[in-house]
């Protein structure tokens, strides 16, 4: 991470057919930023089921 | 065996081809081999289900030299610029999205994260330099919530605009799905078309689906800091790939809990 930026942040999520995002309704903010990231992705870990 | 070709044993034995979408069966897979982004693998796994001189590649389609595939096998590479907002919603909204074996955390009842993310993909081979392909946005929300007492965030929803990253995001159990998110950008010379990087630039987002919005956001940058207030814990997806045979809707060939692993570049 890099440049990361923090400050105020506003919110809204609005409702739509065959959507659920509007379902968690947002009561409150906080902190709002910026920044870049980066990462990488060689594998994935198995918490349930028979690869577990 | 190198840690690559370990690697995609391990991969495969969980489910080629999205973990599902073409497996004809629910026992292992091996990887085959890989024309790009990848290394050939010589052979399968224990159990493995892929016949020999089947086409080549690591995801769909597979092909006769193996590049035609949506999404080459690991190293996944992503650099991004993220635009995000911390917000609560109500401890009964959250807890009932969350999938069965994740628990509310009840430090953090109904916290979460919306994060806006302009991203740049690579594999091993600059990919990055195709920028029409390399080059996406997405949407995601990430709810606080334990595994076995653990915490952990949730991802219940994530937009993205470019196929691959949706299935790799499939791969991983990120349940994403197709929208149009956009972020105010910055540039490195002063224009009233664009924020300061600084105290008082304000970043706005938005994300639609289908020619509705969804989400919208706005950011006033007030001091530096060290880490994103986000992706500090260990972000749990649910693979989930259905079965398509007539009375085997219930019964999905792959319904597993997953934790991403996310390592330093």
């Amino acid at each position: 991470m890099a440049e990361v930026w923090t400050g105020s942040g506003d919110l809204g999520f609005f409702a739509a057919p065959h959507e659920e995002l509007a379902d968690l309704k947002v009561a409150r903010t906080g902190a709002g930023f910026r920044g870049a990231l980066s990462y990488t992705v060689t594998d994935l870990k198995i918490l349930t089921g028979p690869d577990a | 065996m190198t840690d690559n070709d370990a690697q995609q044993g391990t991969l495969g034995r969980r489910g080629l081809l999205g973990g599902g979408l073409a497996a004809v069966t629910t026992t292992a897979l091996a990887a085959p081999a890989s024309a790009e982004g990848g290394t050939a693998t010589s052979g399968a796994s224990a159990g493995a289900t892929v016949p020999e001189g089947e086409l080549l590649g690591y995801s769909l389609p597979l092909s006769a030299r193996g590049t035609a595939q949506l999404v080459a096998a690991p190293p996944w590479h992503y650099v991004g610029e993220v635009v995000g907002v911390e917000f609560w919603t109500s401890s009964d909204a959250a807890e009932a999205a969350l999938p069965a074996g994740l628990t509310p955390d009840p430090t953090t009842s109904g916290h979460g994260y919306a994060l806006f993310i302009d991203w740049q993909f690579s594999g091993d081979e600059q990919e990055y330099l195709d920028p029409v392909r390399s080059q996406y946005a997405e949407f995601l929300v990430l709810l606080d919530a334990q595994w076995q007492g653990a915490p952990v965030a949730w991802c219940p929803f994530i937009y993205v605009d470019n196929d691959a990253a949706l299935a790799r995001g499939w791969f991983q159990g990120f349940p994403k799905k197709l929208g149009a998110i956009r972020q105010t950008r910055a540039f490195a010379v002063d224009s009233k078309a664009a924020p300061a990087v600084g105290p008082g630039g304000t970043f706005a987002a938005s994300m639609s689906a289908a020619g509705h919005r969804l989400a919208e956001a706005r950011v006033t940058l007030e001091k530096t800091a060290t880490s994103l207030p986000a992706l500090s814990r260990p972000i749990v997806n649910l693979r989930h790939f259905p079965r398509l045979s007539a009375g085997q809707y219930d019964n999905p060939a792959v319904h597993e809990l997953t934790q991403s692993v996310l390592d330093d570049p």
